[in-house]
């Protein structure tokens, strides 16, 4: 078992993707607690209220997770779109350290594109097949692949420069975009890889190694 | 279809119903014959389809079947997973208009929509997420907010203080009040213009009855969500694809929500192909309770002018 010092690791999965169970195997050498629910719609958990996936909404549904006791927060993995909910969870105080797995936002836009990636998005929900029904249970939510994701790329910089914990970046060929160094440099305290493969082993091996240097080297002895 | 028993100081709705769309179930009120073309009417945030009580059985007498829904998270209609409902409301009117039209027996053609504050944004929004789906759209002074609700945003103690709001939202039972008339004068303490009995309509229409008191039917989750950089520049970003004409009649006097200036109506206004705009004489945010006279008479001139009346 790896010593991480018994920190949590709560991990929030990307939207229309399986679930967070990939992501609870692939930790299970985390030495703390690991939580990586399923988020409403994905995997075992029914759809959200309304049916509707919307970017952020995964904050209401780690309700649980919002008021850690101080010293016990944990560390923080947002994949994908989700990135947001993790970076936003970091800027509110409730994440020890940070981890975004393709998770900086983008791909990004001005404002005309990105109204035009919003208006296209909703277009797409009310011509693609099923969206606008509520999935049959255990069966895929076409709805939820069709969420925009956040592609302001002076508001991300903005946010990610007051993240106040150690950051890791991941990025893996299924990143969208490709000044991922240069974004992630505004982070006063960070670590920024490139791995082959998007995989959660692969991306939790990288996450691991980063947390035991990590920990040493903010806790010598 | 049921009909409405009477209550409160306006005529009840002709028929209510629910109607099942996008994955939710929103009340729908219905004024005016059934055959005749449907028209939307989009209350605004915290309201509900019954704030059109007053105005609803005069615009259907020019000759249409104006249906009023309440939002989801509003009123009797679907419950929400958080605040950050817009474009899920968005996709609701979009298919209400197309549902409506299907069943005038006229599948495939435009409808008008009426939208006032939130609604208002609203009719806007869906205009420009389905253009082949409205024909016309009457804003009542629902422009978006004012400059001013959208302050700087410092990162650590936004995010910290939204964060902090949800899990205590979240955390606690409804609030109970001891009384509709309590929720009233509440109501009357942010919407200062509106008249005593226009108030007690909202509210007794608004709330439920539950052990001790009352609570409001507005879902408690509505005012909330988490800093996504939202401004009003995405909003007009987004007025560049309403293709329909637009009548926006915009409040006069200072009220809740009333803060945008002449020239920052202009400029959203401008914004938007096909739109003009007038201010409503004497009214503040809700137009069209206060001067319905004057906003009924533009109204009607305003679709006289687009041959959508002979």
């Amino acid at each position: 078992m790896t010593d991480t010092s018994a920190t949590g690791l709560l991990v929030i999965h990307d939207l229309g993707s399986d679930g967070g169970g990939p992501w609870a195997h692939a930790f299970s050498s985390w030495g703390g607690a690991v939580v990586a629910p399923d988020l409403p719609g994905h995997g075992s958990a029914p759809p959200p209220v309304g049916g509707h996936h919307e970017a952020g909404d995964a904050v209401f549904a780690l309700i649980d997770h919002l008021s850690p006791p101080p010293g016990t927060e944990p560390v923080v993995v947002g994949v994908g779109k989700n990135g947001l909910v993790a970076r936003t969870l970091a800027l509110g105080g409730r994440a020890s350290a940070l981890v975004l797995v393709d998770g900086l936002g983008g791909p990004w836009l001005d404002l005309a594109d990105r109204n035009a990636a919003v208006r296209d998005a909703r277009r797409a929900i009310l011509t693609t097949p099923g969206a606008l029904e509520m999935p049959a249970p255990g069966t895929p939510d076409a709805r939820a692949q069709l969420t925009p994701t956040f592609g302001d790329r002076a508001h991300t910089v903005r946010m990610l420069a007051a993240v106040p914990v150690p950051t890791l970046v991941v990025e893996t060929p299924s990143s969208v975009v490709d000044d991922a160094e240069a974004v992630a440099s505004v982070i006063e305290d960070h670590t920024i890889v490139r791995i082959d493969s998007d995989d959660p082993e692969s991306v939790a091996a990288e996450v691991i190694e980063w947390w035991v240097t990590t920990r040493s080297t903010a806790s010598p002895g | 279809m049921a009909a409405v028993g009477h209550t409160g100081p306006f005529a009840e709705p002709d028929r209510t119903r629910f109607i099942d769309v996008n994955r939710t179930r929103l009340r729908a009120w219905c004024w005016g014959d059934p055959t005749a073309p449907p028209v939307l009417l989009l209350h605004g945030a915290h309201d509900h389809g019954r704030m059109w009580d007053d105005f609803a059985p005069r615009f259907a007498a020019l000759g249409f079947h104006a249906v009023a829904v309440d939002f989801r998270g509003h009123g009797d209609s679907g419950r929400i997973a958080s605040g950050m409902m817009w474009t899920a409301a968005t996709l609701d009117v979009c298919e209400l208009a197309r549902l409506l039209a299907d069943e005038a027996g006229t599948p495939g053609e435009p409808i008008g929509v009426i939208g006032h504050s939130m609604g208002g944004g609203q009719a806007l929004s869906a205009a420009g997420t389905a253009p082949d789906r409205f024909a016309w759209l009457v804003n009542l002074d629902g422009l978006g907010p004012p400059a001013e609700a959208f302050p700087d945003f410092e990162p650590v103690e936004g995010t910290t203080a939204a964060l902090d709001q949800i899990a205590k939202v979240l955390g606690r039972p409804l609030r109970v009040w001891a009384s509709q008339d309590e929720m009233a004068t509440r109501r009357g303490s942010i919407n200062i213009r509106l008249p005593r009995r226009f108030l007690d309509h909202l509210v007794e229409h608004g709330s439920v009855e539950t052990e001790g008191g009352f609570v409001w039917k507005t879902d408690p989750v509505f005012n909330l969500g988490v800093p996504d950089g939202f401004s009003i520049d995405m909003i007009l970003a987004g007025y560049e694809d309403v293709a329909v004409p637009v009548l926006a009649l915009m409040s006069s006097e200072d009220d809740a929500w009333t803060e945008v200036s002449d020239d920052e109506v202009e400029r959203r206004v401008a914004a938007l192909p096909d739109a003009r705009w007038r201010s409503v004489p004497n009214a503040g945010h809700y137009v069209h309770v206060e001067n319905p006279d004057f906003v009924l008479a533009e109204i009607e001139a305003f679709l006289r002018a687009q041959q959508v009346l002979s």
